[in-house]
């Protein structure tokens, strides 16, 4: 009994002495060792290639745990809001409009310019969030079945067409885009002729699907259920490396729509060290590059360079001027408005 | 007397109090939610309390068109959910043995699986180039694709399978309740298969079907990932409809009216049914 005693005694000691040793170790050696970073980004080939880039050699680097949620912003911006102070995501990739939306309202820092890649951004990309990558919304057509190639905003409503626009589910960046693209593209206000520009949109119908899902698009198209929709330049340049007959246009009248993702840092992150390096990395010429050759996001760092070819399928250096850039403090105060009136006049029947 | 059902009221305190905090402590805040001023743009709600959110709810015919089109696709869905489980059920409380076993795994396999892998099963199967377009063609019954997607009836064919089980089971359960002998002694007195089916068997199983519905109708009139997938869009429920203003514009307050607003009608549904379930003695 008293041996036991002692074994006992023993084995606290040394295992008092054993933590001590391991907490003076994390202190003195390695910051992040052990720490969990939980961050909110899309699923897909995005999530592939940050795995990749950042993720894996964080991981290997510093011995920290990087746990990816994936999913839509939608989800990771109403926990952001509900768990204002103590949030469950430390790190959260956004839209354009989202990301300063969050930073306004005090649930998202605000940028830091001190991190060492932070100088490297475009200017466009160093306000309402740290910018991750920029991409035009245009529109896609198949080539095989439309002889007369797509230009302007305006060929939506090429009679050919009736019947086989495909549109976006709504409210969503690629919905606003295609709104305002049409009250640009035919001179209404967005304010006071709004109900113009749904009738306008109205004109579409019957829309064939309203679509959620990339692949699902891109199979219709393929098989001409669907023969124009309005999407993003990096996802259709996916697809059209997969072998789909699609081409995609940045059209006229008035330009291809610009979209920003951006990354915040959630406010109240206990690991604010960790999330920083995870954003320096992401922002940095590395990572940037991943993704512009990889999945065809335009670099927000102005070091990243890559050859001609994939120079065309992005939105890449001055390409940028020549975007639309919308007025979203604006729109995001008529997406209830234009919410009712989408689910009213063009998804149902 | 009165002490003991004194002491039956202190007994229940606890059940009480779990009552309080689970659905009565929720309520109150979802009903303050929808009295709160939501502002554009922006995502919290705010002060002043008003009734606005209400009076919108009900100045725009939208919104009701999208409750009466919930309870007319959970009707549908309940019906057809009868017609299917009791033949099921029925025969599945008159076996036994391992054949009873494996059925009652099938039945409930949709339960284990989770609605999201069903739904997307049937989105596969009911799309253009699905399986279902594919055999009607190869059985020439069509020459084009029929389109499923994006109408109610690929929203009903997906909430019956996802909700049959809740209607077989108690189905079965009520059937399986009935007393051999009362059946053994209708047979004596001369009743035949179909008198004693529809005279016996189906009065005295009406409560399972009538637990089934209201399992199925309710469970219906709260989907959501149904709906939104194989309605893609184009066919609004409550469900989606508040997943809209809650998740994507940060309607929070009108998101609760229409919550309040179902919860009500579903208040007056089962009052109303437990008063002809009470007078007709199910």
């Amino acid at each position: 009994m008293k041996n036991f005693r002692k074994m006992l005694l023993l084995l606290l000691v040394s295992c008092m002495a054993l933590s001590v040793f391991a907490c003076s170790k994390t202190k003195t050696s390695e910051g992040f060792k052990n720490e969990r970073l939980v961050v909110g980004v899309w699923g897909g080939t995005i999530e592939e290639v940050l795995r990749e880039a950042v993720v894996t050699p964080m991981e290997e680097e510093y011995g920290c745990n990087i746990e990816l949620v994936l999913g839509g912003t939608g989800d990771r911006r109403a926990k952001l809001y509900a768990e204002k102070g103590n949030p469950s995501m430390d790190v959260l990739f956004l839209n354009i409009f989202e990301s300063k939306q969050a930073i306004d309202a005090g649930v998202a820092q605000p940028v830091d310019s001190s991190l060492s890649n932070f100088d490297q951004l475009y200017d466009f990309a160093q306000t309402g969030g740290y910018g991750m990558s920029i991409m035009g919304l245009g529109i896609v057509y198949n080539h095989d079945l439309v002889t007369t190639p797509v230009t302007s905003w305006k060929d939506l409503w090429r009679p050919e067409f009736k019947g086989k626009v495909s549109l976006p589910t709504y409210p969503g960046f690629e919905g606003d885009g295609l709104i305002a693209a049409t009250a640009l593209a035919f001179g209404y206000d967005m304010e006071t002729q709004i109900d113009d520009v749904f009738t306008k949109l109205e004109e579409l119908k019957p829309i064939p699907i309203i679509y959620n899902s990339l692949d699902e698009l891109f199979l219709e198209m393929k098989l001409g259920n669907v023969l124009v929709a309005p999407v993003f330049n990096s996802y259709s340049n996916d697809y059209i490396e997969k072998g789909f007959p699609v081409s995609f246009s940045y059209p006229s009248d008035p330009g291809a729509i610009l979209a920003k993702d951006t990354i915040v840092i959630a406010e109240g992150t206990k690991h604010e060290a960790l999330a920083k390096e995870f954003v320096n990395r992401c922002i940095g010429v590395e990572t940037q590059t991943a993704y512009a050759e990889k999945i065809f996001f335009g670099p927000c760092n102005k070091e990243v360079k890559v050859s001609d070819e994939v120079a065309k399928k992005l939105v890449y250096g001055d390409d940028v001027k020549s975007l639309v850039s919308l007025d979203w403090d604006f729109i995001l105060l008529q997406q209830e408005l234009w919410t009712e009136m989408w689910n009213r006049l063009i998804a149902a029947e | 007397m009165k002490a003991s059902s004194r002491k039956i009221n202190r007994l229940t305190l606890p059940l009480a109090f779990l009552f309080f905090i689970l659905f009565v402590i929720p309520f109150v805040l979802l009903f303050y939610n929808s009295l709160l001023t939501y502002q554009a743009g922006q995502v919290e709600p705010s002060m002043p309390l008003t009734f606005a959110n209400y009076l919108k709810f009900f100045k725009d015919s939208y919104y009701l068109d999208v409750i009466i089109r919930t309870f007319w696709l959970s009707l549908v869905t309940t019906a057809v959910c009868i017609l299917m489980a009791y033949p099921l059920a029925y025969f599945m409380a008159r076996t036994g043995g391992y054949i009873k076993t494996v059925m009652l795994v099938l039945v409930t396999l949709p339960l284990i699986s989770g609605v999201m892998v069903q739904t997307l099963g049937w989105y596969g199967m009911l799309t253009n180039y699905g399986t279902v377009n594919v055999i009607l063609k190869w059985l020439n019954l069509v020459n084009a694709s029929i389109e499923f997607l994006g109408k109610p009836s690929a929203i009903i064919i997906g909430l019956v399978q996802g909700f049959l089980p809740y209607m077989v089971l108690p189905i079965m359960n009520s059937v399986q309740a009935i007393p051999p002998n009362v059946l053994e002694a209708s047979q004596n007195l001369g009743a035949n298969r179909v008198q004693r089916f529809f005279r016996i068997t189906l009065p005295l199983s009406k409560g399972g079907v009538a637990a089934g519905a209201i399992l199925v109708f309710g469970a219906c009139l709260s989907s959501y990932t149904t709906p939104s997938i194989l309605g893609r869009g184009k066919v609004q429920v409550i469900g989606t409809v508040v997943y809209q203003q809650a998740m994507q514009l940060f309607n929070w307050p009108f998101a609760s009216v229409i919550a309040v607003i179902l919860l009500v009608i579903l208040l007056i549904l089962s009052s109303i049914s437990s008063v002809v379930m009470r007078r007709n003695k199910v």
